[in-house]
């Protein structure tokens, strides 16, 4: 297949990135990292390639967009910043482990060096590596249009495989959420086919936090690659809750993630192989997120 | 572990020798990796034109007509080429001319070319390709073997009714007497899947018209040289001397750029006469894995029977080889296969037959391993399933029946004039894994329960046939040519693919002429400049065109002595040449220069270049009755591999391998061990990761996202054990090494996998869901990743 022709602008602020993106819609698209859209670009539009795009509009000349900061217990990561600047990042590192062993499984040292968090979420990949992490952390997103700002939870980024909520003219400038604290442990476990360049065939994300005499008072659980829509599993947050977990209610819980999952997608061809393997994925993410290291 | 020897061979300057036998650095390694080498796609000449092929839209159908006006009339379109303008043959074929170079009756494949347009950019040739419009008529097909041999099955060729490409057969003794003799009878069926060679660079190639009529030079990334320009000059229908073919750097081959790119070159060739421009064709890598050939699917029906002491009786076997549209490479493939199934082992009475069957799937050919990874992973794995019936450790069965000198193969041929290594390498690789301790440790941790993570170790052993056998004609030569300022020029038949055939030769150059290596420059492979030595296969360089170089670099080197000889005042019985000096045996201070001598018979006006030419011992095989001496000489290897399997998600990681491999002769250790690190990583691919998926036809692993390779994160500590028992006909004794290494280890995984867990899988690859369940699902998955390409 030959290069697409396509226009490639530089917008250096963000209004100038919503106006031309607004202007052109569907014919233009955003590129950080470049890492999705330049793939996507070799498919052939009929096939679920970039249909119709013209324009790339290139926003790492935008102020602002790149680095990780702290505030009141606020953490954001500007949407720019790479996978490699997250997983390194000493704020991170402290204040949300699970994502910095999130960025830290993306593709290859190449791949973290150019792919962005900001990329990650916008592509709504079900495989994405950051999103069940930030989903544990209740992450936020702000999205900025000619009209401001507006913040919105992670989950509600997205609309399906591939698929996300932003308005034509909306630029993803950041994600926010609050550090845990000292009382909080996190973990997450990725499965791929193998060590490196592996997309997640499944994986699970978990944030839990414990009162003094081990009980759970907070359980947030987010498996990866296998729900149609990211989100936390409750119903095993609850099976955790209130209790100073023993292997019986870990167990119970794990077996409720992978449970869920096959009430949310039907069996499917993989149901034989997923539901085991995400059973024990999640085992080992809860009890690595209880201190406990199982594999 | 580590011998005196091995020590002694790893470390470099030589008892006899100054040059081989080192650790040479590759001499192409500067080129390569500062991006100066010029590969297939690199090359633009002026008032070039792009060609892009349109494929066919079904499997199996019959081409009604293609209406290519409105193609045509593309700006920036200069021709759109089919069948109809083919002047020379329409098919071609290694073994059958059955593969169309445009198709024109059917379409066999969803590989096959149908159209070619030719314009002055991609994206004009790209807007033509939509609008050719080609009329079908779907006819029902065929995807697997099975299907292809049903009673009225679909017909792809007409040549074949029952869509049998070949079938082999071997026949030793009585089999129904040895199975009556033996105590114990097993029989198991193994499945492999097809895999991609996966070269870096995808295929490319560039005709140019010459001056002289139905003249042209072609250039790309070519496997071999030769057979492209026999394909084109048949094509275009002329003579072989009007087309030279000359080779780029290669991006990597593993056997998989020979009749795709025989195919490639007539192609553009036909496009560059028909326009009278330069044309270039570069597959994308989508089209490269959809259209290229792929190592055999093979299903590998084994029965085997043994007294209760573990003394293999009989054994007989069935098999089924997926050869795809066209029979490519088949016949020799499924040849190699029939000869060596059996394994290493003595084998009384053997039974076997080998078929290769037409299908609608993608072909297959040649690929690194040439039909011996496929019964290896069958008879390896049926070897340590014996043994648990036998209650025998896996090793000790091997041992018991493996050969030794003086062992008669299943076809008959006594294995009396080389090293018959095979116990020493599976000692060797059995020990430098810690085999035994393990085999006994991790089974009684495995009885302690609990465990998620099982450990096991394993083995896999085999014999492998050097070069073509009795396939063909097996000769080669070389030209070595030296300059009067001593400097040296190298050319071969046999072409660089990227296995270090450049560095060899001229190590092998170098050491016959007594001068420096850096002296030597080794030319790129052209038709026009040697005569035509048979096809770079068969792992056959270093043995063939090896003794080529060196029948050549003497023949200029008794012209050298006898002129220094003169110079020196003595015979040149008393000289020796090396490290880059001629001197007198004994007495160093009288000596020249290598440049002196070669300046001075230079103006002597001495002929100081010569031709080398090396016909392969004598080999013969008997089809009827399925015996022969098959092969002159034989390479034994064995490679164990200890893994970690994790029990709840069926990820097995190798931790350790051990690879043993008799050489003959390390001409070059380093690049040795570099075949072995890169051979075990192709095995651990092939045993673990890798499989083109095929859904009637359609290929859906596209590209590098779904067609999963090992990265070097995977790859584990790689222990190369090279032992050289020196051969009677290879140059210094060396054998053979590029496709051993790459046939052992994915049945050593199985049978490591199988230690660990008690499971055993007999179908490739061992993936997460056949590890986890013990059977594939990868027949009934959905669309995903590159297969929207
Ligand atoms: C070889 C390879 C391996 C990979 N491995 C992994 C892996 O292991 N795990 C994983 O999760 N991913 C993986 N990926 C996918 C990819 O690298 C990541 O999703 C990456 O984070 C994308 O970031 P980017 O900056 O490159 O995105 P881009 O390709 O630049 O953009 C992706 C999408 O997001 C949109 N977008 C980007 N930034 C913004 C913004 N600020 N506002 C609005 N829209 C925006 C773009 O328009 C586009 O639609 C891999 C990719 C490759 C090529």
């Amino acid at each position: 297949m030959s290069p697409r022709k396509l226009g490639y602008v530089v917008p250096e602020t963000l209004r100038e990135a919503s106006e031309f993106l607004r202007e052109h819609a569907e014919h233009a698209r955003v590129i950080a990292g470049g890492t999705d859209v330049l793939v996507q670009l070799r498919r052939r539009p009929e096939r679920g390639g970039a249909d119709g795009l013209r324009w790339l509009v290139d926003i790492s000349r935008i102020p602002g967009l790149a680095g990780v900061s702290s505030a009141s217990g606020t953490i954001r990561i500007g949407a720019l910043t790479t996978h490699e600047e997250i997983a390194r990042n000493p704020i991170i590192r402290k204040g949300a482990p699970l994502l910095a062993e999130a960025c830290a499984s993306v593709g290859s040292p190449q791949i973290r060096a150019r792919g962005t968090i900001g990329g990650n979420i916008m592509n709504a990949s079900p495989a994405a590596d950051t999103i069940p992490a930030l989903v544990a952390l209740s992450a936020r997103v702000r999205l900025s249009d000619l009209g401001g700002t507006r913040d919105i939870l992670i989950t509600d980024i997205f609309e399906g495989p591939y698929r996300n909520s932003a308005q034509p003219g909306e630029v993803l400038v950041g994600v926010y959420f609050d550090a845990l604290p000292p009382t909080c442990r996190s973990a997450f476990v990725k499965l791929g086919r193998r060590e490196a360049l592996a997309i997640a065939r499944l994986s699970c994300a978990v944030v839990i936090e414990r009162d003094g005499a081990g009980r759970v008072v907070r359980a947030a659980i987010a498996p990866g690659a296998c729900l149609p829509m990211p989100a936390q599993v409750s119903s095993a947050e609850e099976i955790l809750a209130g209790k100073v977990p023993d292997e019986a209610t870990v167990d119970a819980a794990a077996r409720e993630v992978a449970e869920e999952m096959v009430r949310r997608t039907g069996v499917r061809w993989s149901t034989d192989y997923k539901k085991p393997a995400l059973e024990a994925i999640a085992r080992r993410a809860i009890w690595r997120a209880l201190g406990v290291n199982v594999e | 572990m580590e011998t005196a020897r091995d020590k002694a061979a790893k470390d470099g300057p030589q008892d006899e020798f100054s040059i081989v036998r080192h650790r040479a650095k590759r001499v192409d390694a500067v080129e390569k990796v500062t991006g100066r080498a010029k590969f297939g796609a690199d090359l633009y000449f002026d008032g070039m034109l792009h060609a892009r092929m349109l494929r066919a839209r079904f499997p199996h159908a019959r081409i009604i007509r293609i209406d290519a006006s409105e193609a045509r009339k593309v700006p920036g379109v200069v021709a759109v080429i089919t069948h109809e303008d083919i002047p020379g043959a329409r098919t071609f074929g290694p073994v059958k001319r059955d593969m169309p170079v445009l198709a024109f009756d059917k379409t066999r494949y969803l590989g096959d070319g149908v159209a070619m347009i030719v314009a002055t950019s991609l994206e004009a040739a790209d807007k033509a390709l939509e609008l050719v419009r080609v009329e079908y008529d779907e006819l029902p097909a065929v995807f697997s073997p099975e299907e292809a041999l049903a009673e009225g099955a679909p017909v792809l060729h007409d040549h074949a009714p029952g869509n049998i490409v070949n079938h082999h057969k071997v026949r030793k003794g009585d089999v129904d007497a040895g199975f009556a003799a033996s105590d114990v009878v097993t029989e198991r069926e193994y499945r492999t899947q097809f895999i991609e060679h996966a070269y870096i660079e995808p295929e490319a190639a560039v005709a140019v018209p010459n001056p002289g009529e139905g003249s042209v030079t072609v250039y790309g990334s070519i496997q071999n040289p030769f057979t492209a320009r026999r394909v084109v000059a048949e094509v275009l229908g002329v003579s072989l001397n009007k087309v030279r073919v000359i080779q780029c750097a290669m991006g990597g081959s593993f056997g998989g750029k020979d009749d795709i790119m025989s195919c490639m070159c007539a192609r553009v060739a036909l496009a560059a006469l028909k326009t009278g421009r330069p044309v270039k064709m570069v597959n994308t890598r989508e089209e490269s894995i959809v259209e290229g050939y792929k190592r055999h699917p093979y299903v590998l029906k084994y029965k085997v029977g043994a007294t209760r002491d573990g003394k293999l009786q009989a054994m007989e076997i069935r098999i089924l080889a997926d050869g795809g549209a066209y029979a490519s490479m088949t016949p020799f493939v499924t040849w190699r296969s029939v000869v060596q199934a059996t394994g290493p082992y003595e084998v009384p009475n053997v039974k076997t037959d080998v078929y290769g069957v037409y299908t609608n799937n993608t072909y297959a050919g040649a690929m690194r391993g040439f039909g011996s990874p496929q019964i290896i992973f069958a008879h390896e794995s049926l070897m340590d399933e014996l043994a648990a019936e036998l209650g025998m450790d896996p090793l000790d069965l091997r041992l018991k029946n493996g050969f030794r000198p003086g062992s008669v193969t299943a076809t008959g041929q006594a294995l009396d004039d080389h090293a018959v290594s095979l116990v020493e390498v599976m000692q060797k690789a059995a020990d430098a894994i810690g085999y035994r301790e393990k085999r006994k440790a991790y089974s009684e941790a495995a009885r302690r329960a609990g465990t998620k993570k099982v450990r096991g170790v394993g083995l896999a052993a085999s014999y492998r046939g050097v070069s073509l056998g009795g396939e063909g004609v097996d000769a080669t030569g070389a030209i070595v040519s030296v300059q009067q300022d001593g400097s040296v020029y190298v050319y071969a038949g046999l072409a660089e693919n990227g296995q270090g055939l450049r560095t060899i030769f001229s190590q092998i150059a170098a050491e016959e002429l007594g001068c420096n290596l850096e002296d030597v420059v080794f030319m790129d492979t052209d038709t026009s400049l040697i005569p035509d030595g048979g096809p770079t296969v068969a792992s056959r360089s270093t043995t063939m065109g090896g003794n080529a170089v060196r029948d050549a670099a003497r023949k200029v080197r008794e012209t050298l002595l006898a002129v220094a000889g003169e110079m020196l005042g003595t015979s040149c019985e008393a000289l020796k040449a090396s490290g880059g000096r001629i001197f007198v045996d004994g007495d160093p201070g009288r000596s020249l220069s290598f440049g002196e001598v070669a300046r001075a018979a230079y103006n002597r006006g001495e002929l100081m270049a010569a031709f080398g030419w090396y016909k392969g011992p004598k080999v013969w095989w008997d089809e009827e009755h399925g015996q022969g001496r098959a092969y002159f000489t034989y390479v034994y290897g064995c490679q164990a591999a200890e893994v970690e399997v994790d029990t709840e998600t069926g990820k097995v990681r190798v931790l350790k391998v051990a690879a043993a491999h008799d050489v003959g002769r390390a001409i070059n250790p380093a690049t040795v061990e570099g075949q072995i690190y890169g051979g075990v990583a192709m095995g651990m691919g092939y045993g673990l990761l890798e499989e083109v998926e095929m859904a009637r036809g359609v290929t859906r692993t596209r590209n590098f996202d779904e067609y999963l390779i090992a990265t070097s994160m995977d790859v584990p500590e790689v222990i190369p054990i090279v032992v050289e028992n020196p051969d009677p006909y290879g140059p210094y004794g060396a054998k053979t090494i590029g496709e051993p290494t790459c046939e052992l280890l994915a049945p050593a995984i199985a049978n490591a996998v199988c230690h660990a867990t008690g499971r055993r899988i007999r179908e490739l690859p061992l993936d997460l869901e056949k590890v986890l369940l013990g059977r594939s699902l990868k027949a009934a998955r959905g669309k995903r990743g590159s297969e929207q390409a």
